[in-house]
């Protein structure tokens, strides 16, 4: 579960020193602008007539997450960027680096704590996400706010009360990573 | 000149860069050259060009034409292209760019990855000594002062040994009166390591100072490269010669025996044409005033600068002239004075901007 968490993420990762391109910024803020459900019933929808023995899998899953959160993790990466000087780079490059070393070495680590914040958001969306695992997930991958909505449906609340408390408590840990990154960030600006 | 030439470590020849197709280009024809160990201050207002000439030595800018050579060889220009981490120099930014998440030897210590790790800290320890900063080695970039900041910079910038620094508006960021320090310290640093540099400011202070030679910038176009002395002295230039120092341009019609001027007859000859209509250079130090009840000029302004009092004296036509006089003299304000020119030497006068004379004891 947290595994397939950290995957969109990190996917973003990948593309974002590029400088998103404009018609992938616009894309992805279609997705986030879309209502989860009709992302989650597209998604559906497309797998059951095109290929359905993909219906219910985990690769599924993970497109409809990009989809609906990618604007988000792009939002938070972008902003990390924005506050490492592009003079760094130069700098760095007039002392002799590449430029994928250059990435490594010093825009990376100064990105580090934006990821991880942006990374925090988007594990705590994954997490709580209800529309995209009820309708995708495979057999018997059963998510916590599935759990909860399934026996909350049923009207057997005391069921759903565990993974709820479970919810919650899996959510503080990114919440905690996000308050000591604003934190910190407040430090440096005062 | 008298000294032997060196061959340029840094050369640009013809240089164009233009930002904007439709625009002026931002640095137009540029060709200059700095010698070895040489320091050559680039010194222009806002929008001169002079950032943009640095960054394309250093290869942060392509250029649109021209050739730029490095140590003998050619980085840029004729489809050649060598990217700024295969140039071999180094670069002093406005806002230093230290790498923030990194110590002060780690930064210093950065652009030394092709010597192996045992030659690497007798490197990096060195030249924090020889900038002073060797006791704060172990500090991060936000927990020292400007100047401490500057001086790392310039170690970053020194330890690979470079070919040449280039430091761009360094000491803009810092306080009025560190400022001279450390620009002495520097220019010590420099000529100490023999590193060639280029820096650009916008201070002719600063130019004059710190510069063996100095190139004056004006629109993208290099006006003029001399020694401090000789850009003084004998700007080509009106613009030139109205960016160094307090300078008055007076007309002037030539006639057969001189310049005539509205405060008097200049008796040095030009090789142009009687009536041309011409700019004469007149600097507070040329101009004599004495009180007269019917002069030429009233004492609009007086500006006591301690040991000397510069006055500023309208003429009849309107224009003003600064004079400059010992702090003794206490003439007030509405004072009449006759305004005369007593320069002692040729003045350097400008036809259509353009000097006209070398200035200095030219006859024809």
């Amino acid at each position: 579960m947290i595994l397939l968490c950290a995957v969109p993420p990190a996917y973003l990762r990948s593309r974002s020193p590029g400088g998103p391109a404009w018609v992938i910024w616009a894309l992805t803020q279609t997705g986030y602008a879309l209502p989860g459900i009709v992302v989650v019933l597209g998604a559906a929808f497309l797998t059951n007539t095109m290929a359905p023995w993909l219906y219910g899998t985990l690769p599924v899953m993970l497109g409809a997450f990009m989809v609906r959160y990618m604007s988000q993790g792009l939002r938070a990466v972008e902003s990390g960027i924005s506050q490492v000087p592009q003079r760094l780079g130069e700098a760095a490059r007039g002392l002799g680096e590449r430029p994928a070393r250059v990435f490594w070495r010093i825009e990376l680590p100064l990105l580090a704590p934006s990821l991880a914040a942006g990374w925090a958001l988007l594990f705590l969306n994954v997490l709580k996400d209800l529309p995209v695992n009820l309708l995708l997930r495979p057999p018997g991958f059963d998510t916590l706010p599935v759990r909860t909505w399934l026996s909350a449906t049923d009207g057997i609340y005391t069921q759903a009360a565990l993974p709820s408390l479970l919810l919650i408590a899996s959510a503080a840990l990114p919440l905690a990573v996000l308050l000591k990154y604003a934190a910190r960030r407040g430090l440096e600006v005062g | 000149m008298t000294e032997t030439r060196r061959r340029p470590v840094v050369e640009l020849r013809d240089v164009v860069r233009r930002y904007d197709g439709s625009a002026p280009p931002a640095v137009e024809h540029l060709s200059l050259e700095v010698a070895e160990g040489e320091i050559l201050a680039l010194l222009g207002p806002s929008g001169s060009g002079k950032t943009t000439a640095l960054r394309l030595v250093a290869g942060f800018e392509r250029p649109d034409a021209g050739v730029v050579w490095i140590a003998g060889r050619q980085v840029a220009g004729g489809g050649t292209w060598v990217p700024p981490e295969a140039r071999g120099v180094g670069m002093v930014f406005q806002d230093y760019a230290l790498f923030p998440h990194l110590t002060v030897v780690e930064n210093v210590a950065f652009g030394l990855h092709c010597l192996d790790w045992f030659d690497r800290s007798p490197r990096t320890d060195e030249t924090l000594r020889l900038v002073g900063m060797r006791e704060f080695s172990g500090r991060y970039p936000h927990e020292l002062s400007g100047g401490q900041q500057q001086r790392v910079a310039l170690a970053r910038a020194l330890a690979p040994r470079p070919f040449a620094v280039l430091l761009d508006e360094p000491f803009s960021n810092l306080d009025t009166d560190l400022r001279s320090q450390i620009r002495d310290e520097v220019r010590g640093i420099l000529k100490e390591t023999g590193t060639s540099a280029i820096f650009v400011t916008h201070d002719q202070e600063e130019a004059l100072l710190l510069g063996d030679r100095i190139g004056v910038l004006n629109q993208g176009r290099l006006e003029q490269v001399d020694t401090p002395e000789a850009i003084f002295h004998t700007p080509r230039t009106r613009f030139v010669a109205g960016f160094f120092g307090r300078a008055d341009f007076v007309p002037a019609r030539v006639t057969p025996t001189g310049l005539q001027t509205e405060i008097g007859m200049l008796s040095q000859q030009v090789p142009l044409a009687p009536d041309t209509p011409v700019e004469v250079l007149v600097r507070p130090d040329d101009v004599a005033i004495a009180a007269s009840a019917d002069g030429n000029g009233v004492v609009v302004r007086r500006v006591f600068q301690g040991g000397e009092v510069i006055y500023c004296v309208q003429l009849a036509s309107g224009k003003t002239i600064h004079s400059l006089q010992p702090h003794t003299t206490g003439l007030g304000q509405g004072t009449r004075v006759t305004v005369m020119l007593a320069p002692g030497h040729p003045l350097s006068c400008f036809s259509n901007g353009q000097a006209v004379t070398a200035g200095r004891g030219q006859v024809t």
